[in-house]
């Protein structure tokens, strides 16, 4: 942002995080068409405090907006959803989502430095057109005025008791409400009519709203309040003593508040007490005891206040520092406590240190990793609205099914798959998904189509997937396409798999149309550009009429395993344990030869293959003989086999370090070279991917 | 062997700065021996030179690749010019120059270093267009006598896809 204008930073933090939450509801509550009370008043809250802080700000035009959806709900708040019809349900769901996008794009500009959209007329009168309809469906007798509608919720809220208008000495107010809190703005702060309607909304999210009122009433409105508050400050009205209490906090939390005192009104019939004592300053707590209203103070608020406290944000290269120093303490630990220097010596007293502080830089670790992780499930929802506006857009129904949305990812990694993951469901959408219902039905299939966007970590990469049941992948036609984009050659012959990968060359769009979401031919390869570019790969599945699956791969990067280090010949090599199923010795006449020289092992009743690593790297050293060296039986998702090693050295956590790039440039991922790591005495050792180095064994 | 090198390369960048104006355009280059070729390369691109290093063999890579090194933690992979040129390989070699090539590290194995030399850019020449020899892009006589500069072609070390 850069602006160096913390409150607008604030602001924009703030307003995006609302935004966030808004859209989640409104999602969830499309799909049960229906808004529960608690989603209303929650969109309620939030409409209010991005109307409120945007008129801090000045940003008028979101004020108004955020004013007109307030009013929206207000009306349906008051009546619940029945109020509004079966058929106007959908509109109502697309104003708000419309408005959060306008909110979103607004924000941008804010940010950008860019003069927001000052022409918003149409836009409010498509809310004021469905706020009429609501209403229209209203029966005469509800509640608020109708010609009074706009300015409905602002008046409703002080509405309860009637306001007090004559300043006495001690404020006046209505005798519902005797805890008063009289607050004083900084001389000539300015717009103290906003700023006692910013602390009235900070106070509702400590305080129900029904257990307080404030004098004057109509500060959000009018300018002209000032003036009064100014004059005798603004007051605060409070049912119990809890709630002011609360409240004092929030005051002393707000900007440019000169001072605060509470008064005491005196009680009606029971309360004798605290008529002794209108303690005109501070020393409020000893009245606390006082009135004994137990009723809940506003449990929920409690809850709303606390994670915002104990969360901050850190710049994420400071993390990255931080992972990457924690990765060199880890290998030099493990430098210091098995060094040369130290064998044969008998130190009891330095084995216990060194333990402790093995036990210490794990743990060290262990943090310093979960800090980076955050789930994916933030770039997952967003493609909930994505499948939304499609179904709309292009008529054909679809639901987005989410699956493993918690799995924890490294940041860097959430923030870069948004992109290809958005590209793929919106390509899924507009090829994959059949354009009309009749043709799934046809088909066999669910009316509706499905989309499941799932991920998995198995440990040493994550896996996301992206599943359609459309109409899956013509071969025939994407192969022409090919040819006349010049990608594929008209002579040759090409297998189903060289044919899916056309479809993530550059320059490559099926869709003989192009669509508002898809089909302007630079999405696939950018996909796959960008996950490559984390050090992942994308591969495409598909079969004719069962739909596509599109499968990416993203390593974890700086990420801390478990490893076994394996020698073979003068090679040293890491296997990640949650792979090993288990390691053995065989003499040769457990081999068994199949018919193509390949050999065979018999384990707990079933078959498997064995791969001997000398032989697949083509490495100088090493053991020929199976009874000198040892079996690692393997698993890998579906794939399960034996790797022939000469020695074991030991089970280590390692830092998985990427391989240079120029090496990597000659496929390495694909014979299973995955990484390396260094080890404690400053060697290195490589990282196999057991799936991997299956695929290229069986190649060969 | 290696700190006289990155010794006398700071003090002749050094004198370089000093003196900017002399009007000749010119550049620095390492020299460097490999099999009976005297090589250069420019000296921007050196980052350092490493001795007695431990290389990582590493599989399925092309066979002049002869794996890969721990630099202060960080991994550089290490061609073979003797391999690369297609000459057998000096089985005791452990002399590395890492260069920097647009971003990417890579160290070379080299027969000897050589020196340092200050070479104006206009003694460069153009290989002669019949010329096969690979990694070169220019050559020039040395203003010493003792022979002549391949100027080696960074490029045609990076890889190609």
């Amino acid at each position: 942002m850069g602006s160096g204008n913390e409150i607008l930073d604030m602001y924009i933090y703030e307003t995006n995080t609302l935004l966030e939450q808004l859209e989640n509801i409104v999602l969830e509550a499309e799909k049960a068409d229906t808004f529960s009370q608690d989603n209303v008043n929650e969109i309620f809250r939030i409409m209010h405090t991005i109307k409120g802080s945007s008129a801090m700000m000045e940003f008028d035009t979101l004020a108004t907006v955020a004013h007109r959806i307030e009013d929206m709900f207000f009306v349906i708040r008051e009546n619940t959803m029945s109020v509004v019809s079966e058929d106007d349900r959908p509109a109502l769901f697309d104003v708000v989502f419309q408005s959060i996008d306008y909110f979103r794009g607004e924000v941008e500009k804010i940010e950008a430095g860019e003069p927001l959209d000052k022409d918003i007329d149409t836009f409010l009168s498509n809310i004021n057109t469905l706020i009429a309809k609501i209403k229209g469906e209203q029966p005469p007798a509800g509640a608020p005025a109708p010609a009074a509608a706009p300015s409905a919720p602002a008046a409703a809220e002080a509405a309860p008791p009637p306001a007090p208008a004559a300043p006495e000495e001690l404020p006046a107010g209505s005798q519902d409400f005797p805890y008063i809190l009289q607050v004083r703005f900084d001389e000539g702060c300015g717009m103290e009519n906003l700023r006692s309607f910013m602390l009235v909304s900070s106070i509702r999210d400590v305080c129900a709203e029904s257990d307080f009122c404030f004098d004057p009433p109509n500060v959000e409105q009018d300018a002209s309040t000032s003036e009064a508050v100014i004059e005798r400050g603004f007051l605060l009205m409070f049912k119990h003593a809890e709630d002011r209490e609360k409240a004092i906090s929030v005051v002393k939390g707000a900007g440019s508040i000169q001072d605060y005192q509470s008064h005491d009104r005196p009680a009606p019939a029971p309360q004798q007490l605290a008529k002794a004592a209108p303690a005109p300053a501070a020393a409020p707590a000893s009245q606390a005891p006082a009135p004994v209203h137990s009723s809940a103070p506003a449990p929920q608020a409690g809850a709303q206040q606390h994670p915002k406290e104990t969360l901050i944000s850190v710049n994420l290269s400071k993390l990255d520092q931080l992972s990457a120093v924690v990765g060199e303490i880890v290998i030099t630990e493990s430098m210091v406590t098995s060094s040369p220097d130290l064998k044969g010596l008998n130190l009891d007293a330095f084995s216990k240190s060194a333990r402790q502080l093995r036990k210490l830089t794990d743990e060290l670790q262990d943090v310093s990793m979960s800090l980076r992780m955050v789930p994916v499930s933030s770039v997952f929802q967003k493609m909930t609205r994505i499948v939304r506006d499609m179904t709309k857009k292009l008529g054909r129904p679809a639901k987005l099914t989410l699956v493993g949305e918690n799995t924890e990812v490294d940041k860097t990694i959430v923030d870069s798959i948004g992109d290809p993951i958005m590209h793929m469901i919106r390509n899924s959408m507009d090829h994959g998904i059949e354009e009309t219902q009749e043709e799934r039905i046809a088909a066999g299939k669910d009316p509706v189509g499905e989309i499941i966007l799932s991920a998995r970590d198995t440990g040493s990469e994550v896996i996301i997937e992206i599943i359609d049941d459309g109409r899956g992948v013509n071969d025939e036609a994407v192969l022409k396409k090919a040819i006349r984009q010049g990608l594929a050659s008209p002579d040759a012959e090409y297998s189903h798999k060289e044919i899916l990968n056309f479809l993530l060359a550059p320059g490559f769009s099926t869709n003989a149309e192009v669509t508002e979401f898809s089909g302007r031919g630079v999405g696939m390869d950018v996909v796959k550009r960008n996950v490559e570019e984390l050090g992942g790969n994308v591969s495409i599945s598909s079969e004719l009429g069962r739909g596509m699956t599109t499968t990416i791969r993203i390593p974890l990067t700086m990420a801390i395993m478990d490893g076994m280090e394996v020698t073979v010949g003068g090679s040293i090599f890491t296997i990640p344990i949650n792979n090993i199923l288990s390691t053995m010795k065989i003499s040769s006449q457990d081999v068994i030869h199949d018919s193509s020289s390949g050999e065979i092992v018999k384990i707990q009743g079933s078959f498997f293959p064995i791969i001997r690593a000398r032989e697949l790297y083509q490495l100088d050293g090493g053991f020929t003989d199976i009874s000198d060296g040892v079996l690692l039986w393997l698993e890998a998702g579906d794939n399960s086999y034996c790797l022939f090693v000469d020695e074991l050295m030991g089970q280590q956590q390692v830092v998985v370090k990427q391989l240079p790039s120029y090496v990597n440039s000659y496929n390495i991922k694909n014979y299973g070279i995955n990484g390396c790591t260094l080890l404690g005495d400053g060697s290195i050792s490589i990282i196999l991917d057991v799936a991997n180095l299956y695929t290229a064994a069986r190649g060969m | 062997m290696n700190d006289e090198i990155m010794f006398a390369r700071e003090d002749e960048l050094e004198a370089l700065n000093a003196a900017p104006d002399d009007g000749v355009d010119s550049q620095k280059y390492l020299i460097f021996m490999s099999d009976d070729l005297k090589m250069g390369v420019v000296a921007e691109n050196v980052v350092e030179i490493l001795n007695n290093q431990t290389i990582t063999y590493l599989p399925m890579v092309p066979e002049f690749i002869r794996g890969i090194i721990n630099m202060r933690g960080q991994m550089v992979p290490i061609l073979d010019i003797r391999l690369r040129l297609g000459k057998p390989s000096l089985e005791s070699n452990t002399l590395v120059i890492v260069l920097n090539l647009e971003g990417t590290q890579l160290g070379i194995l080299v027969d000897a270093v050589d020196q340092m030399l200050d070479i104006p850019k206009d003694h460069i020449l153009h290989m002669p267009a019949h010329s096969t020899q690979l990694l070169v892009s220019g050559m020039c006589s040395l203003p010493d006598g003792t022979g002549t500069m391949m100027v080696l072609d960074c490029e045609q070390l990076l890889p190609h896809d």
